[in-house]
C-alpha cells in the first residue's frame, strides 16, 4: 500500500463515513507518519505532537462522510492536522510568525559558495529550518518533503496562492541568511 | 512578486519539487539556461529538499496511537445523543428501577463480606510504565504477574500505561522500590518506570 494512492486513500475514506472501524485503521497505517511529521515540524515536541495526531485522526472519522474528493486525500487530511496545530500553537501563546531572532546577514550579500556548502549539510539544514516561523516551515516542510503543488499549500493553508509564494520566497531567503552565517 | 519579474524566483521552489504546470516549467527551464543568479537559487533549493528528505530518526506514535485512537472512537460511539428526548430517558429510568426491584424481590442476596484489613483501591500503590515496542502480550503479562501488577489506565499520548499494585500500599516505599527493580530487570519488555 502507497501513502501516495489517493484512490486507496479515497475508497478507505468513504468505508470510514460507512462506519468501517478497519477502513480507519487502514488509513491510520498509512497517513500516521507523514501527518506526524508535519505536526512535529510545527509542534516541535513529540508528546504535544502526539495529541494533535491522535485529534486528527479522530477528526478525519467524524468527517470522513465530508471529504468530496475536490482535493487529494492525504492533502484533506494535512488541512485537518493544520487547523489542529494551530489551535494547539495558540493555546500554548507560541508567537507563530516569529522568527527565531539570530544576528543575521543580508541575504542578498551572503557568499553564495557559503550557502551551498552548508547547504549540503543535513544537520545544518535542519538547524535553520527550526529557526524559521511557523508559516514558513509549513511552506517549506509541505513543498520538499510532501512535494505538494503551491496550490494545494494553499488550500490547506486557506490562503491565496500569491500568499504561499512569498511565505516561500522569504522561508528561501532566511534559510540562505542562516546558512550564510554559519 | 509577479510573474512577470525579470526572475521567476517565485516558481523555483516548485520547479524543484516538480509541481509546476507545463507552461510554468517551460518559462522557467528558458530562463535558467542565461541566469546564473537563478541556476544558484535552483541548486540551494535542491539541497535543502535533499536535506529535507533525508530519513529522520522519528519515533512516531506507531501501534500505540492506533489503539488510542481505536480506544477513542469506541468511547465516542458510546456518548449520549444529545437530541435525547427527556420521555425517552425518563422511561428508561422506570424500567431500570423496575428491574432493581424484581431483581431484589427474585435473586438471593448474598450477605455483605468485608475482608479483614481490606484496602480500598486508592491506598495501593501505582506505576508508570513504558513498554518496549515489540514486546508480546505473553512477555507483558508475565512480567506484571510478577509483581501483582494490574493495568488500569493508558496508553496515553506517550504510550505510558498506569499500573496499579494489588499488594503494595502506596505508603511502602521500600517495597515499591523492590517492584521497581524487578520491573526493570525485564529488560525486553519494559522500557521505562516511575513511581506515580
Amino acid at each position: 500500500m502507497d501513502v501516495t494512492d489517493n484512490t486507496l486513500l479515497t475508497t478507505l475514506l468513504e468505508r470510514m463515513a460507512r462506519g468501517e472501524v478497519p477502513a480507519l485503521e487502514a488509513f491510520y497505517k498509512l497517513v500516521h507518519t507523514p501527518v506526524y511529521a508535519f505536526v512535529l515540524k510545527r509542534m516541535r515536541n513529540a508528546a504535544d505532537a502526539a495529541e494533535v495526531l491522535n485529534e486528527v485522526m479522530l477528526e478525519a472519522w467524524r468527517s470522513a462522510g465530508k471529504f468530496e474528493g475536490r482535493s487529494r486525500a492525504l492533502t484533506w487530511v494535512i488541512g485537518i492536522a493544520h487547523h489542529k496545530v494551530i489551535d494547539h500553537l495558540r493555546k500554548r501563546r507560541d508567537h507563530l510568525n516569529e522568527e527565531v531572532s539570530v544576528e543575521m546577514p543580508d541575504p542578498n550579500a551572503v557568499d553564495m559558495s557559503a550557502v551551498l556548502a552548508n547547504a549540503g549539510d543535513a544537520e545544518l539544514v535542519r538547524r535553520c529550518i527550526e529557526r524559521l516561523s511557523d508559516d514558513h516551515r509549513m511552506v517549506v516542510h509541505l513543498a520538499f518533503y510532501e512535494e505538494l503543488s503551491y496550490s494545494e499549500i494553499a488550500e490547506i493553508a486557506e490562503s491565496p496562492v500569491g500568499t504561499i509564494k512569498t511565505r516561500m520566497f522569504h522561508a528561501k531567503q532566511s534559510l540562505k541568511r542562516c546558512l550564510g552565517s554559519l | 512578486m509577479s510573474e512577470n519579474s525579470l526572475h521567476p524566483e517565485e516558481l523555483l521552489p516548485w520547479y524543484v519539487n516538480n509541481t509546476l504546470s507545463g507552461d510554468e516549467r517551460e518559462h522557467v527551464e528558458q530562463h535558467l539556461t542565461s541566469c546564473t543568479h537563478c541556476q544558484q537559487q535552483v541548486a540551494l533549493l535542491r539541497a535543502i529538499q535533499e536535506n529535507i528528505k533525508q530519513p529522520l530518526t522519528m519515533y512516531t506514535p506507531g501501534e500505540l496511537g492506533l489503539r488510542r485512537l481505536l480506544r477513542d472512537v469506541k468511547k465516542d460511539s458510546r456518548k449520549p445523543r444529545a437530541w435525547l428526548p427527556f420521555a425517552l430517558a425518563a422511561s428508561v429510568a422506570v424500567v431500570a428501577i423496575q428491574t432493581a426491584v424484581l431483581v431484589s424481590v427474585l435473586i438471593p442476596q448474598e450477605p455483605h463480606i468485608v475482608p479483614l484489613g481490606a484496602h480500598s483501591v486508592s491506598d495501593m500503590a501505582q506505576l508508570q510504565v513504558r513498554f518496549v515496542p515489540s514486546a508480546s502480550e505473553a512477555e507483558i503479562r508475565a512480567a506484571l504477574n510478577e509483581i501483582d501488577g494490574i493495568i488500569v489506565d493508558g496508553p496515553g499520548a506517550l504510550g505510558i500505561y498506569h499500573v496499579r499494585l494489588a499488594a503494595v500500599r502506596a505508603d511502602q516505599s521500600a517495597l515499591i522500590e523492590t517492584v521497581v527493580q524487578r520491573l526493570r530487570a525485564h529488560t525486553r519488555v519494559v522500557q521505562q518506570v516511575t513511581i506515580e
